[in-house]
């Protein structure tokens, strides 16, 4: 595709803008194709301008939208001031959880290890049973704890 | 940006940036409203070092950016005018009708954003870059295109450049 430009489309659009037209422009826009769409599509922009700038209503006032934009800057401040401590609690939440998971198995073994006589370990191990479940609801409790921590506050 | 700067920012930039918001919405309240929140935008973004050709250039990107967020709920609007009666226009000044006026929606936003800024704004090829997210060698090309068009659009409709003149 060939794009064709012309060194005088600038000048055109300066008359257009100063609505200063030299004679030689003139003829120049009758015979080049480029500087007569410029001018064409220059002056109805110009001219579209004009009508929407003369509109009567004030321009927003800039001291409001400085305003606006402080609120707004404002108001993202938390969100953002709160992110590491959310991603500090997930992960303490999870570091929670293994610690507890890690206790039931150790103080099975301390047990095992401190049996007092006469018990079998039969029977130890019937009374414990529930020791194991320890394991998964503990670290779960922990992380739906620090959850509801977290998410109660955004409310 | 301090306020003073920013007050100076938009005494330069926001009448004309306001007039294009109106000419591609055909909204005034609209527009107004897309405008406070491009300098919103601009204040958030605190450009480090930015002239004011790299300053006009980013309101105009946001200003695109959010005509098109508002572009489903126009064509749902424009949908809606069509199947009503025809209201009364908003037409400020008698010289340019509003069929006139019209004509603009004939282009795509970004084609609109384009012409405005070369031949409203005066925008060099880097600053119109800038807002429309293109090589700068492409806005030549772009510019060829969308300004052909727009010439055939006003041709057809009896719009005489020689009026201006």
């Amino acid at each position: 595709m060939s794009v064709s430009s012309c060194p005088k489309s600038n000048e055109v659009m300066q008359a257009v803008r100063s609505d200063n037209w030299p004679e030689s422009l003139q003829a120049h826009v009758k015979t080049c194709e480029c500087c007569r769409e410029t001018s064409q599509v220059a002056s109805y922009l110009t001219e579209m301008a004009a009508s929407q700038e003369s509109l009567s209503g004030e321009l927003p006032d800039p001291e409001l939208i400085w305003l606006k934009a402080k609120i707004s800057r404002r108001s993202q401040l938390p969100a953002r001031a709160l992110l590491p401590l959310k991603a500090g609690g997930l992960f303490g939440a999870a570091g929670l959880g293994l610690l507890f998971a890690a206790i039931p198995e150790s103080v099975w073994h301390r047990i095992q290890a401190w049996r007092p006589e006469g018990i079998e370990l039969a029977q130890l191990q019937e009374l414990l049973a529930a020791a194991p479940a320890a394991s998964w609801w503990v670290p779960l409790a922990a992380v739906l704890l620090f959850l509801l921590v977290f998410t109660t506050g955004e409310a | 940006m301090d306020k003073a700067a920013f007050r100076a920012v938009h005494a330069q930039t926001a009448r004309r940036l306001r007039a294009y918001l109106i000419s591609a919405l055909k909204d005034p309240p609209l527009a107004d409203d897309l405008l406070q929140e491009a300098y919103i935008r601009l204040l958030r973004a605190e450009l480090k070092d930015a002239n004011i050709h790299q300053i006009r250039s980013y309101l105009y990107k946001t200003a695109l950016s959010l005509i098109a967020d508002h572009g489903r709920g126009l064509a749902r609007q424009r949908r809606l005018r069509e199947s009503l009666p025809e209201p009364e226009p908003h037409c400020p000044r008698p010289e340019l009708s509003i069929d006139m006026q019209r004509l603009f929606d004939k282009l795509a936003p970004r084609q609109q954003a384009l012409l405005w800024l070369a031949y409203v704004e005066g925008a060099s090829h880097r600053e119109i870059a800038g807002a429309l997210e293109i090589r700068e060698s492409g806005v030549r090309v772009a510019l060829f295109r969308a300004r052909g068009k727009m010439a055939r659009i006003l041709e057809n409709h009896g719009w005489d450049a020689g009026d201006a003149r």
